[in-house]
């Protein structure tokens, strides 16, 4: 089932995943903290996710969890992004992700190793 | 002052500019339009004029007063029209208050709907771009940043639900960057930083709240949404010439370019926001392109343009004839009208137009009109002075003038003391219809400070000898 979030829903969703379960109340002292929003804005965010599936509400005091990892959404995304941008062809785009960028050589390296682990 | 009058004053000035605009508007520095605009609402907001003999409001009030006619009920059903005002000599004025009722509910339904309009959209606006986010690739943006010395500080975000840079806060301004747009493309992002910046400065996004909270007050006038428009299309070109001027003239097809390419993409309507529309973004390309430098005469013309504008705050003191116009019906069925002139005679026509009689309005503002056989058929009664408020402050009527049962006149100030009395020659009885008797006032010390006309045992004309106005 896929889930299209915002970027600030995904801000939220960031916070969860890195520091697992939270009350709104908690959520929003983060991310007032990280981002600069205020606790209304905060809670209309969450309350989005929550209408979308991404995140589920608990009671007591309103603890939100998160319903999709975030290795899910980054499948998803990539998954979006191959097939818009690449013809849905994950070789093209990985070729060309390496073209682009400039690696150092642990970053080749690990590379080189995550392809050995596959075969 | 009252809304009318700063409407349709600044209304003349708004239809200058627009015609200056039309011609002119690239071969003068366009910070000139936005002062010129200032004006024009400074205008609308503050009901103060400086009283001289000429400028823009005499020609509005001898050619435009009759628009501002407003009938209104008298309590017996009687249709009054006042028709001009009288200033400056000893007759009366006439309490305005009266004339504008039922209309100022519509007004201030008006203002409350237009008022609950934009404070729609300006909530939409809002909700839009409150969720931006710290921007993630900030080399640039804080290359940028490091070199701006602005007193506040300038938050600048991103958010993925705009299509075009936009800036709002006063206090706190923050530029939102659309997620869209190219983080590395430096001379891009420079253009466009320094444009909201310039924005900044200017605390356009407070003058756009004042835009729209006069525009509130003003929604009857068409001119002014015509200004509200054309104003804030001027903030933005004036904004951009003054990006030129910071980077140098031959950026400008590179600042014409950028702008080109961020204009591609639709934005809503935002009335607290500076963006980039796509609407005026050809009028801005074209002023961007046309940008030359300021000359003197450039200058000089300005200046010369915002002098004429500013006279719009000049006062008319030219004298007005106070006249009233009214009809009645009697409980017979007859129709009559009547006018009052300047020297405070009342003309009584019955309904083929023929004068049925004459009379003389008191300074208490009673007169009884008689048909043409003498019967009264109406005892007028007139709200006298409660002196105008033309950007003075509201006198009471200073004097009043009684006759007594002796016949002694006694005339009593604001405050009722007794200022000065004289005596009637025929202690009260009724002379010949029609003599006027002069009589001379004397206060408490014997000195003769002011004379009363009376006729028929009614004080028609009162006069004291001082600065201030009598009635």
């Amino acid at each position: 089932m896929k889930i299209k979030l915002f970027d600030s829903e995904l801000k939220v969703m960031e916070v969860l995943w890195r520091e697992g379960n939270l009350t709104a109340g908690q959520l929003a002292l983060v991310l007032k903290e990280e981002t600069g929003w205020n606790r209304n804005t905060t809670y209309t965010v969450i309350k989005k996710c929550i209408d979308k599936g991404a995140i589920e509400r608990l009671e007591p005091n309103f603890t939100c969890r998160a319903l999709i990892t975030q290795e899910e959404v980054q499948e998803q995304e990539t998954a979006e992004l191959i097939n818009k941008m690449f013809s849905g062809s994950p070789e093209l785009f990985f070729s060309t992700f390496i073209n682009s960028k400039n690696f150092t050589k642990e970053q080749i390296d690990k590379l080189k190793q995550l392809v050995e682990k596959l075969k | 002052m009252d809304i009318l009058q700063m409407s349709a004053s600044a209304g003349i000035l708004i239809i200058s500019i627009v015609l200056i605009r039309l011609f002119a508007i690239n071969r003068l520095p366009k910070t000139m339009f936005i002062i010129l605009w200032g004006i024009a609402l400074l205008r609308l907001m503050i009901p103060f004029s400086i009283p001289l003999n000429f400028g823009i409001n005499n020609i509005l009030k001898k050619y435009l007063t009759g628009f501002l006619i407003k009938p209104t009920a008298l309590p017996d059903g009687d249709q009054i029209k006042r028709v001009f005002f009288f200033q400056g000599t000893e007759h009366f004025g006439i309490n305005t208050a009266v004339l504008f009722d039922s209309y100022i509910f519509v007004w201030m339904a008006g203002v409350a709907i237009t008022a609950a309009i934009f404070a729609f959209f300006l909530y939409r606006g809002h909700r839009e771009v409150r969720t931006a986010l710290p921007a993630r690739d900030k080399f640039l943006i804080d290359k940028w940043l490091s070199k701006q010395k602005l007193k506040r500080k300038i938050r600048i975000l991103v958010s993925d639900k705009i299509s075009t840079p936009l800036t709002y806060g006063v206090i706190k301004p923050r530029i939102i960057l659309p997620k869209q747009m190219d983080f590395d493309n430096e001379a891009q992002l420079n253009f466009i930083l320094t444009h909201e910046l310039v924005h900044i400065r200017r605390f356009d996004a407070l003058w756009k709240f004042v835009l729209v909270f006069t525009l509130c007050f003003h929604w009857f006038n068409p001119l002014v949404w015509v200004m509200y428009v054309l104003s804030n299309r001027d903030m933005e070109i004036a904004c951009d010439e003054k990006v030129i001027r910071i980077y140098g003239k031959n950026k400008k097809t590179d600042y014409a370019m950028s702008l080109i390419e961020m204009a591609q993409r639709k934005s809503g309507f935002t009335p607290l926001y500076s963006n980039f529309s796509r609407n005026a973004t050809e009028e801005r390309i074209i002023s961007i392109m046309k940008f030359r430098k300021t000359s003197v005469i450039s200058i000089v013309l300005s200046l010369l343009l915002i002098t004429g504008a500013a006279s719009v705050f000049i006062k008319s003191t030219a004298n007005f004839i106070f006249k009233l116009n009214g009809e009645f019906s009697t409980v017979e069925g007859g129709r009559y009208s009547y006018q009052l002139d300047e020297n405070g005679k009342i003309t009584v026509k019955n309904a083929g137009g023929k004068v049925v009689s004459t009379a003389v309005l008191g300074s208490d503002g009673k007169a009884d009109l008689t048909d043409a056989d003498g019967n009264i058929i109406k005892k007028l009664d007139v709200a006298v002075p409660e002196i105008l408020k033309y950007g003075k402050v509201a006198r009471p009527p200073l004097y009043r003038a009684e006759i007594g049962q002796n016949g002694k006149v006694t005339v009593k100030d604001a405050d009722g003391q007794i200022i000065a009395t004289g005596t009637t020659d025929n202690a009260g009885t009724t002379d010949p219809a029609g003599s006027d008797a002069y009589i001379a006032l004397k206060d408490a010390d014997g000195t003769i400070v002011g004379s009363v006309v009376v006729n028929n045992n009614r004080v028609t004309r009162l006069l004291i000898q001082d600065k201030k106005q009598a009635s």
